[in-house]
C-alpha cells in the first residue's frame, strides 16, 4: 500500500498530491512534460523531500514533518527515464547490486526479461532496449514493497517492449506506479490512472471513466475527444472567446463539454435549419488516419472533426479553406467543471 | 597516413612546430654538453644514486598521501554546498600558483621547531619535521596535492548524480556507492591526477630547499643535487639531470591518452 498527501515546493515548481495506491496494484501517471510526474516519483524513493504533508509505505510513515526515511532503507525500486546502468560492471552484476538481491532472484528475473545470453557482457554493451530490461530487472531483484518506473517503454524496440509489458501485466506481487505518455500502454497495463497536469492531480479514474469524462482538456486530448470549458447558462453556454453552443439540457455556471471528433460534420455552405451546433471555422491541419481523415479547425475554439475519406473527397478540403462545421447537441457530453 | 597533416591549417602546424622547437631546444643543449664518456662514473657516485633513490622515495610517498589526502578534498570541494567554498577552492589551489619559496617558508611559521604546529609536535611527541625526509615529503605534498584534486574534482564534477542515486534506492550503502560506482568511474581522472601530482612532486625544489634544507641522503633530491652541483660541478649536474629527465619520461611515455581529462 502506497499513501501519499502531501506537497513540494521549489523555486519555480510545486505540487500537492493526495492519492493512494491499494497492495499489488498497479497505477498509471499521465501527464503533460514538466507536470511532476518524475518529481512525484522522486518524492516516493525519497530522493526529494515533501515540504508539508505525508507519505506512507505499508504502514510505515517515509517522509512527514518528524520523520524521514533515507531512499536506501525505503525498498523502493526506481528506473528513472534515462537509463541508468552501471556500464562498468555486467549485466548479471548490475542485477545483483542490490545487497537485499540474492543470486536465485537475480537468475530468475536474468530468464524472465530474457537477458542470459548477455549476462555476462558488459552493460555498457547492450542496446537501449536490453539496458531497459536491465534496469527494470536490477530494480526488482530489490525486492521492492514499490516499483516505480518512469517511461519504461518510450522510445524501446518491440521485442523489448513486449517482454515488458508482458512482466508488467502479469505481475501480481509489487505496488507499481508507471509514468506513461501512452494512454493505451497506461490503460492496458493498470486499473487505475491519475492524471497530473501542473502539479496537480487532476483526474483519477478508472481508464473507462478517463476515456468517457475527461475532466481536462488534457485528458481530452489523451482519448482524442475535443474540450471546451464554457459559461452556461440554460441551454446556451459561451466559451471565453464568445463561442456560443447550443447544450442538450439546461446547466447554470461553468461547465465542461467534450465534443466528440466523430460526431461532426463538415459543409462547404451553412446548413439550413434543425436544432444544431454551426460554427464557421479555418481548416489548420489535415491528418489522414485509417479510413478517416481528422482535420485540425479553428472557430473562435480549436477542435478536431474526424470525416470519412469519401465525405473528404467530396467536399476536396484543404489547409485554409473555410467550412462549417456541425454537430447536434445531444452529441456533446457536458459536466459542471 | 600516420599524421593528420592535411588536415590542419598550416599557420597552426607552423606554430605547433615553433613552440616543440622551443621545449625541445633546453633538452639538446642539456645533451649537447653531457660528459657522455665519464657519464658511467658519474652516475655510479654516491651524491647521484642517493639524490636518485631518495627523489623516487619523496616523489612516491608524497603521491600516495596526495591520493589519500587529495579524494576527500576533491570529492569535498564537487559535491559540498557551502557559502565559502570558492574561497576554500581558491586555498587548497593555492600552492599552485604560489612561489615554492614562500610555500616552504609557510611550512616553516607552521612546521618549523618555532612553528605553531612544529612546536607542539617537538614538545609532545619530540617530531621534528624541518630538514628531515620526513619534511621534503611534506613540502611535496604541499606543492603537489592541487595538481591531483584540481583533476580529480573535475571529474567528481562530471559524474551524473543518477547513478548514485540508483544505487542508493537499490539500498547500497555510501561505502559500496564510493567503491563500486562512484570510484570505478572517475578512476582515469584519478590516474591523470596522480602522474601529474608526481610529476610535481619530482621537480620539486623551492618549498623543499626552504623548509628541508639540502642535506645529503636526507633531503637531497635530484633536483637540490642539481642545484648544489651545478656550483662545484657541472659535469654531475648534467648527470644528474639527464637521470631526471629518464625518470620523468619513463613515467610519462606510458601516460594514455584516455588518462586526460575530457577522454
Amino acid at each position: 500500500m502506497l499513501y501519499l498527501n502531501g506537497s513540494l515546493k521549489h523555486e519555480h515548481f510545486s505540487l500537492k498530491v493526495n492519492f493512494e495506491v491499494a497492495r499489488n496494484k498497479t497505477v498509471s501517471i499521465l501527464g503533460p512534460n514538466g507536470s511532476g510526474k518524475s518529481t512525484l516519483l522522486k518524492i516516493i524513493n525519497g530522493l526529494e523531500k515533501l515540504t508539508s504533508g505525508e507519505l506512507k509505505i505499508d504502514t510505515k510513515v517515509m517522509d512527514s514533518g518528524k520523520t524521514f526515511v533515507e531512499p536506501r532503507h525505503r525498498n523502493v525500486g526506481w528506473v528513472p527515464q534515462n537509463q541508468v546502468l552501471f556500464n562498468h560492471l555486467t549485466v548479471k552484476q548490475n542485477v545483483e547490486f542490490s545487497p537485499r538481491s540474492s543470486k536465485e532472484k537475480a537468475s530468475e528475473l536474468i530468464d524472465l526479461f530474457e537477458l542470459t545470453h548477455l549476462q555476462e557482457r558488459k552493460a555498457g554493451s547492450c542496446s537501449g532496449g536490453e539496458s531497459q530490461r536491465v534496469a527494470i530487472a536490477r530494480a526488482i531483484a530489490s525486492k521492492p514493497k514499490i516499483l516505480l518506473l518512469d517511461e519504461p517503454s518510450t522510445g524501446l524496440d518491440e521485442k523489448s517492449k513486449t517482454i515488458i509489458h508482458r512482466y508488467l501485466k502479469t505481475q501480481r506481487e509489487i505496488t507499481t506506479l508507471l509514468v506513461t505518455h501512452d494512454p493505451l500502454e497506461a490503460a492496458s497495463l493498470s486499473e487505475h490512472l491519475l492524471i497530473l497536469e501542473n502539479g496537480l492531480i487532476t483526474q483519477s479514474g478508472s481508464p473507462n471513466e478517463v476515456k468517457s469524462f475527461p475532466a481536462t482538456a488534457y485528458s481530452a486530448s489523451l482519448v482524442e475527444l475535443n474540450f471546451v470549458t464554457a459559461s452556461a447558462d440554460g441551454l446556451i453556454a459561451t466559451t471565453e472567446k464568445g463561442v456560443e453552443l447550443i447544450l442538450s439540457e439546461p446547466f447554470k455556471g461553468l461547465v465542461n463539454i467534450v465534443i466528440p471528433p466523430k460526431a461532426i460534420a463538415l459543409y462547404r455552405e451553412k446548413p439550413a435549419g434543425s436544432p444544431r451546433n454551426v460554427l464557421q471555422a479555418e481548416i489548420l491541419e489535415i491528418n489522414p488516419i485509417g479510413q478517416n481523415v481528422r482535420v485540425n479547425l479553428e472557430g473562435g475554439i480549436n477542435f478536431m472533426a474526424e470525416i470519412t475519406q469519401n465525405a473528404f473527397q467530396t467536399l476536396k478540403l484543404r489547409a485554409g479553406d473555410t467550412v462549417w462545421a456541425a454537430f447536434k447537441a445531444t452529441e456533446l457530453i457536458t459536466t459542471m467543471e | 597516413m600516420v599524421f593528420p597533416m592535411n588536415r590542419l591549417p598550416k599557420t597552426i602546424e607552423l606554430v605547433a612546430l615553433i613552440a616543440i622547437l622551443f621545449l625541445l631546444s633546453p633538452l639538446v643543449g642539456l645533451l649537447q654538453r653531457m660528459p657522455w664518456s665519464g657519464l658511467t662514473d658519474l652516475l655510479g657516485s654516491e651524491v647521484v644514486l642517493d639524490a636518485f633513490f631518495l627523489s623516487l622515495l619523496v616523489s612516491f610517498s608524497a603521491t600516495l598521501i596526495v591520493l589519500a589526502l587529495g579524494t576527500p578534498i576533491a570529492w569535498f570541494l564537487a559535491r559540498a554546498r557551502f557559502p565559502f567554498l570558492k574561497l576554500l577552492r581558491a586555498v587548497v589551489l593555492l600552492p599552485m600558483v604560489l612561489p615554492p619559496v614562500v610555500g616552504g617558508t609557510a611550512l616553516l611559521f607552521a612546521f618549523g621547531r618555532q612553528g605553531f604546529l612544529g612546536k607542539w609536535l617537538d614538545n609532545w611527541f619530540g617530531v621534528t619535521l624541518p630538514f628531515s625526509t620526513t619534511g621534503s615529503v611534506l613540502a611535496a605534498v604541499f606543492v603537489s596535492m592541487p595538481f591531483f584534486v584540481v583533476a580529480v574534482e573535475s571529474a567528481f564534477r562530471s559524474i551524473n548524480e543518477d547513478f548514485e542515486q540508483v544505487a542508493e534506492t537499490l539500498g547500497a550503502s555510501p561505502s559500496k556507492i564510493f567503491l563500486r560506482i562512484t570510484m570505478p568511474r572517475i578512476l582515469p581522472s584519478i590516474i591523470a591526477g596522480l602522474a601529474l601530482s608526481w610529476a610535481r612532486a619530482l621537480g620539486e625544489f623551492g618549498a623543499t630547499i626552504t623548509f628541508a634544507g639540502n642535506l645529503p641522503g636526507e633531503t637531497q633530491t635530484l633536483p637540490l643535487a642539481v642545484f648544489l652541483a651545478l656550483e662545484t660541478n657541472p659535469e654531475a649536474a648534467l648527470a644528474l639531470s639527464l637521470v631526471m629527465i629518464v625518470t620523468s619520461l619513463a613515467i610519462l611515455i606510458p601516460f594514455r591518452d584516455q588518462w586526460l581529462p575530457g577522454k
